[in-house]
């Protein structure tokens, strides 16, 4: 635990710290954004189930 | 200053990323065995390119309905039939999907078809009065096929005029797909202006890449290998011992259902309304129906690219339709007339109409089971063999 | 095309920003480029819809005759209440107009914003009016009026906040902070409405139409999350757009759903709207109150301050039983929730107290979500109405 929180603190002293952070949040969002567009369904026919066959 | 860098810096990496994800959907798509063709998920069906990619000199296009997904860890389903095999059937359809959707796949794919075969397996379900309905048909409608379709130089102007009206008229159920397809239609038509050019560019190119990534993730899932053991077996399934088997497999799954159903699907798609279907049927009729000419129409792009047909005509199952009380005499007129249409086309016919009460051939009510799957791959490959040794000859 | 939706709309989008973040990096106003994007925007939107664009058109030139004659007229005759009150009165009238014709199933002055443009002349004729408005130019009032990040449904801006961004030249430094919130903003935007509000969407779809409790219930959450974040999504994305042009678009939501009393929640919840209100007719209704002595103490006059102020809410968003019941249904809550807050000893000795927090979270939740329940219609619908 220790171990990890000294990390945390090391990076948040880094300079960079907030460009790295904001670099993820950039990168994350879009890479949701891609990812669902990409992987959802985005048809928009109705759904419809025959009541019989 | 940092918060515009970072997303500059962000945008970097995603445009690589993307490009990664891209080449590895690229590199996995296109596999070395028969496993693709015979996998039956929508997301194959509508994707064009990943079809085309995996066409090869032994593969006849099979086009159907529901029957694919049923009986898939059975023997008999053609994908375990025909495993390591050479010979594979590129089976493309589900529930929902009939004659129009296949005469427009068929449309697109047909030039990359180095076998000019293809199968049709006709349900006879498909020809009540309505036809195709628009919500089913639109929930099937692949847009990658549709442009495929436009940019075939083979198809005759009737035949194309044919499918775009059909298609018109069915997508009014679903407006944004609808007005898409006009665009496209208007763009390959050459008469679009420059907005609506680089709206189909962008929009394409979405598309296309969201087919390809969303089929090769689907295939890592369902186990798809790229670099399986090579299909190349020419040995011919065993059809008689299969049939045999078939036969004993269906007295095992059966513990009396007088419908010679399995029971599984018996318990839970028959059973609770046995009461509710008893001579449900009885004005039942397919012999009138809008689905005759889509029927037709898959035949004239069968002419027009120069494709080999084989109509597999599926019954319905005998004893079932009869305790409906669905007239013998409509199903004998149903049968009769796809006769005509097979002949009018000079279409090659896998006529099956006489199997109604063939204990087995069903699972359930309308779908084939254990020995009408070993009958009707028996006839596929039979027809693929003879067309390769009249090739040779 | 559509503001905010569909791929035309953001490649477009993507095509106007871009030049602006050059101008902005190079230190330069943005307010010109600001200006031609917005007439850019109108025209590309309003193409396909001449009708819509006519009535635009046409309530262009009525507001600006409106405002520009009112603060001429305070300028030389000073605070004149009938001039006043007439101004108002006009300015409003368009938004009446189309309210009732939908009411009677008719299109008049119908075109997208109305609505939200309605709030902005107000705006500026009520401040003119207390004197903290002279003048504004032709340009600054429709620079402000027809601002197009925010044209179709906010969030609502104020006149003098809003230009005296546009009238700002950022510095590199600043503008590119300013620009990278924007796109934060635009691309988390775009992942409230596309990715989880339609994932609530769906979930309503699933449970919609079956009247047992449950069901009801599902439907109701799934509803309130919908709204949320499709409305909150539009929101963010109408507020970085602005951003990346240099204008500070004031925030709509600040997480609603973590809100302790109804009170909070509209301090949460569509916060340009209910400020707007809070500023130019509750508290102004209070003065009147007061000053009048038109109640026997200050709570009665909140109490009906707040069912005047939620009943004209309900009313602007459209005049159907649901909306007006939704107004009341809040001014109601309000009222009582004040009451409590300022009689109650058990309120007192408890308001700090960890579980009364959280208690007191729950039951506005709950009420919450019955509000957009009774929003959507459904509650009438489930009452048989």
């Amino acid at each position: 635990m220790k171990v990890f929180t000294d990390f945390i603190r090391k990076i948040k002293q880094t300079k960079h710290f907030e460009f790295i952070a904001w670099t993820v949040i950039f990168f994350v969002l879009m890479m949701i954004l891609y990812l669902y567009l990409i992987h959802a369904n985005l048809s928009t026919a109705p759904k419809f189930v025959y009541t019989q066959f | 200053m940092k918060k515009l860098t970072a997303f500059l810096t962000a945008l970097v990496l995603f445009l690589v990323s993307a490009a990664g994800m891209h080449f590895y959907a690229e590199s996995r798509i296109t596999v070395n065995n028969n496993a693709f063709s015979f996998w039956a998920i929508e997301k194959k069906f509508v994707a064009r390119e990943a079809l085309t990619k995996n066409i090869n000199a032994d593969t006849v296009a099979v086009f159907g309905s529901s029957e694919f997904q049923h009986g898939r860890k059975t023997p008999y389903h053609p994908g375990n039939m025909f495993a390591g095999n050479k010979f594979n059937m590129m089976l493309i359809g589900a529930g929902y999907y009939q004659s129009l959707s296949h005469a427009l796949t068929l449309a697109s794919i047909g030039n990359d078809l180095p076998t000019k075969e293809a199968v049709l397996f006709i349900s006879p379900q498909w020809f009540r009065s309505d036809g195709v309905l628009p919500e089913p048909f639109s929930s099937r409608f692949s847009e990658t096929h549709y442009i495929g379709m436009l940019q075939n130089p083979n198809l005759s102007k009737t035949t194309k005029t044919y499918i775009i009206e059909r298609v018109k008229t069915l997508l009014k159920a679903d407006p944004p797909a609808l007005e898409r397809t006009e665009l496209y239609e208007k763009v390959l038509s050459g008469n679009a202006s420059f907005s609506e050019r680089l709206n189909y560019r962008l929009y394409t190119s979405f598309l296309k890449e969201k087919e390809l990534q969303s089929v090769a993730i689907r295939m890592a899932r369902d186990g798809i290998k790229k670099n399986a053991s090579l299909s190349s077996s020419e040995r011919e399934p065993d059809f008689q011992a299969l049939m045999d088997q078939a036969g004993k497999d269906g007295e095992k799954e059966n513990s009396g259902n007088p419908f010679f159903m399995d029971d599984s699907s018996y318990r839970l798609f028959i059973r609770p309304f046995l009461k509710a279907k008893k001579n449900q049927s009885v004005n039942g009729s397919y012999s009138t129906s809008p689905e005759y000419a889509d029927l037709e129409c898959f035949l004239h792009v069968c002419q027009d690219l120069g494709i080999r047909p084989l109509l597999v005509s599926l019954p319905v199952n005998g004893y079932w339709y009869d305790y409906t009380g669905f007239p013998k005499k409509e199903r004998q007129i149903y049968y009769e007339k796809i006769r005509q249409v097979a002949k009018k086309y000079g279409a090659e016919l896998a006529d099956f109409a006489d199997q109604e009460y063939t204990k087995y051939f069903f699972e359930d009510g309308v779908h084939i089971g254990k020995k009408g799957w070993v009958m009707i791959n028996e006839s596929i490959y039979r027809f693929y063999q003879k067309n390769k040794t009249d090739k040779t000859l | 095309m559509t503001f905010y939706e569909g791929y035309p709309f953001f490649s477009t989008l993507a095509v106007i920003l871009l030049p602006a973040i050059l101008i902005g990096m190079a230190g330069k106003p943005l307010k010109w480029y600001s200006t031609a994007a917005t007439y850019l925007f109108i025209g590309l939107v309003f193409f396909n819809k001449p009708t819509q664009a006519l009535y635009l058109a046409a309530y262009y030139v009525i507001q600006v005759a409106i405002v520009m004659g009112y603060l001429h007229l305070r300028r030389i005759k000073g605070r004149i209440v009938w001039m006043y009150r007439l101004a108002l009165a006009l300015s409003i009238l368009p938004l009446i107009v189309s309210k009732l014709a939908l009411f009677l199933d008719m299109d008049l002055f119908g075109f997208l914003g109305i609505s939200y443009l309605t709030f902005r002349c107000v705006q500026i004729i009520i401040e003119a009016y207390d004197g903290v408005i002279e003048s504004i130019s032709v340009l600054e009032f429709t620079a402000f009026l027809l601002f197009f990040p925010s044209l179709s449904s906010g969030p609502i801006d104020r006149s003098r906040r809003f230009l005296s961004d546009w009238n700002t030249v950022y510095t590199r430094e600043e503008y590119m902070e300013l620009a990278g919130t924007g796109i934060y903003k635009i691309l988390l935007g775009l992942i409230y409405k596309l990715v989880i509000a339609s994932f609530f969407y769906q979930g309503m779809g699933m449970v919609n139409g079956a009247k047992d409790w449950y069901y009801v219930i599902a439907y109701a959450y799934c509803y309130g999350f919908y709204l949320f974040f499709d409305f909150a999504g539009y929101s963010l994305m109408a507020i970085g757009t602005s951003y990346i042009l240099g204008i500070r678009t004031p925030e709509n939501f600040r997480r609603p759903f973590l809100s302790i009393d109804i009170k909070e929640f509209w301090d949460r919840w569509h916060i340009t709207l209910s400020h707007w209100f809070r500023d130019f007719l509750f508290s102004r209704f209070m003065i009147q109150s007061i000053r009048k002595k038109r109640f026997q103490n200050r709570l009665n006059a909140a109490s009906a301050g707040f069912l005047v102020n939620m009943f004209v809410m309900g009313l602007w968003h459209g005049l159907t039983p649901s909306y007006i019941l939704y107004g009341l249904y809040h001014g109601a809550l309000l009222a009582v929730t004040e009451r409590w807050q300022k009689k109650s000893a058990f309120y007192k000795t408890h308001k700090s107290k960890r579980w009364y927090r959280f208690a007191s979270w729950f039951i506005t939740l709950q009420l919450v979500m019955l509000g957009f329940y009774i929003f959507d219609g459904k509650l009438l619908w489930l009452l048989g109405f």
